[in-house]
């Protein structure tokens, strides 16, 4: 029994002094910061792996598309272009004036990229821009995540180096995603979040013509079951989504507000418990923009007092830049069938009917 | 000397135990997360503007849907690319008992 007593009182001065190690030190946190900056760690080198081979890819396709100096077309764009928001404190024509940052912005990257290459073609240098972009964002991903566990580690701040731990599995799913669009607008295919433009496309004759309506924006005059439809969509097969909300602005002026419904149709990112390739449909401009397209759709339904209806093709954020797959394509053909229904159900012949296909037309004429 | 097994041994033990199966566990999960992702391939739908025949293939750069390329084996009407799809691998086959 002696041997017995001599553990059981080990046992309770071990636990003793453990409870004052865990209560009246710093010691636990120090473990606990090396295990989570370790983790951080660890992943950020993946995260720096992710940006080294989307720099690599993109080269490869720059290159493919002869491009003189890759390398130094991404060096000179990452970092740079950045734009800063319009003051939100004084909201009075916040919109008109992001509107204008935006296609700033949008003019200077083009500038940039046939400074660089001016023979270049429309297609092609849509793609490059786009590649430029996805660059930029891994590069800012990494900054962030490694301006965080930097500066954990200079203040031993166990809390942020915890925070960042346990965020960073999500981090790298999205930087995954951003690195495997590369691939993805390399090859031409068209993307999930192409789903709208190619309902569209899916509901218009193959002998019609367009006409650019706005910016890389086309207009279709078509008709179904005697009604007249017109179809605004991005000009395809490039990487781009056009300016469809300054289209229908257009539009309605050139029709004089004689139109008895809109219908936009976009991807939408859908909660962890749906299925890729659900199809909903509800109200309003079913846009992702950061504002002047969809509120430009919204002024005029309400201008002209027309129902706007949304219908959306759900699907994951990595979805929505990756090659479009079989589930999301089927969400497609159940949405031209759910649009075609609004369509038969909502109007009656002879009326006008104005059709948004919203999103990335890669890979879409 | 033969080992008691006293309360405390086995205590001592089941912790050590506890810890390894742990550490077994959580790096088998991790590793077996980190298992190469198949992507699957990109599939081209063709179809016929006359007379409605369905053709699929393996998406080539350069197809995109609505462009106008190639004769129908059927009819030799004009083909055009309807759809562009990534195809899921196929799923490993699961053994089933009658």
């Amino acid at each position: 029994m002696d041997g017995v007593q001599d553990w059981t009182s080990m046992l309770i001065a071990i636990l003793i002094l453990s409870s004052f190690i865990l209560n009246f030190t710093d010691i636990p946190q120090k473990i606990q910061f090396t295990r989570y900056s370790s983790v951080v760690r660890r992943k950020l080198m993946e995260l720096i792996e992710f940006e080294e081979e989307g720099r690599r890819k993109s080269i490869k396709y720059l290159k493919d598309m002869n491009m003189p100096n890759p390398k130094a077309l991404i060096d000179n764009y990452v970092d740079n272009f950045f734009m800063i928001f319009p003051v939100e404190r004084e909201p009075i024509d916040i919109i008109k004036r992001l509107k204008h940052l935006l296609r700033t912005r949008d003019e200077a990257v083009k500038r940039y990229v046939l400074e660089q290459v001016p023979n270049i073609s429309e297609i092609d240098r849509q793609k490059t821009e786009v590649l430029l972009e996805l660059n930029s964002v891994l590069t800012y991903i990494n900054k962030v995540v490694k301006h965080y566990y930097n500066l954990g580690v200079k203040f031993n701040d166990w809390i942020m180096m915890m925070q960042l731990a346990l965020q960073i599995n999500q981090i790298v799913r999205l930087a995954k995603a951003y690195k495997d669009a590369i691939d993805s607008f390399g090859i031409g295919a068209p993307i999930g979040d192409g789903a709208g433009a190619l309902v569209a496309k899916m509901l218009l004759d193959s002998s019609l013509v367009a006409s650019e309506v706005a910016p890389e924006t086309n207009l279709y005059e078509a008709s179904l079951e005697g009604r007249k439809l017109y179809v605004i969509k991005a000009k395809g097969p490039g990487p781009t989504v056009g300016w469809p909300g300054e289209a229908l602005e257009k539009l309605a002026e050139s029709l004089e507000c004689k139109i008895s419904r809109i219908i936009t149709v976009d991807a939408a990112l859908k909660l962890e418990s749906e299925k890729s390739g659900e199809v909903a449909y509800g109200l309003g401009a079913a846009i992702g923009d950061l504002g002047p397209e969809k509120i430009a759709m919204e002024r005029i339904a309400s201008k002209c007092s027309v129902p706007l209806d949304a219908v959306v093709i759900k699907m994951s954020n990595e979805e929505a830049i990756n090659t479009m797959t079989k589930q999301i394509y089927e969400g497609v053909v159940k949405a031209v069938d759910v649009v075609k229904n609004i369509i038969l159900s909502k109007t009656k012949e002879g009326e006008t009917i104005v059709l948004i296909g919203v999103g990335n037309t890669l890979g879409i004429e | 000397m033969p080992l008691s097994l006293d309360p405390i041994y086995i205590l001592f033990i089941a912790i050590v135990v506890f810890l390894v199966s742990y550490l077994l566990v959580s790096y088998f999960r991790e590793s077996s997360t980190q298992k190469k992702e198949e992507r699957g391939r990109i599939i081209t739908i063709k179809k016929c503007l006359n007379c409605g025949y369905v053709l699929s293939k393996p998406y080539e750069k350069g197809d995109y849907v609505g462009k106008k390329e190639g004769r129908c084996p059927k009819c030799n009407g004009e083909m055009m690319t309807t759809a562009i799809y990534l195809e899921p691998p196929p799923q490993p086959q699961v053994a089933t008992s009658s």
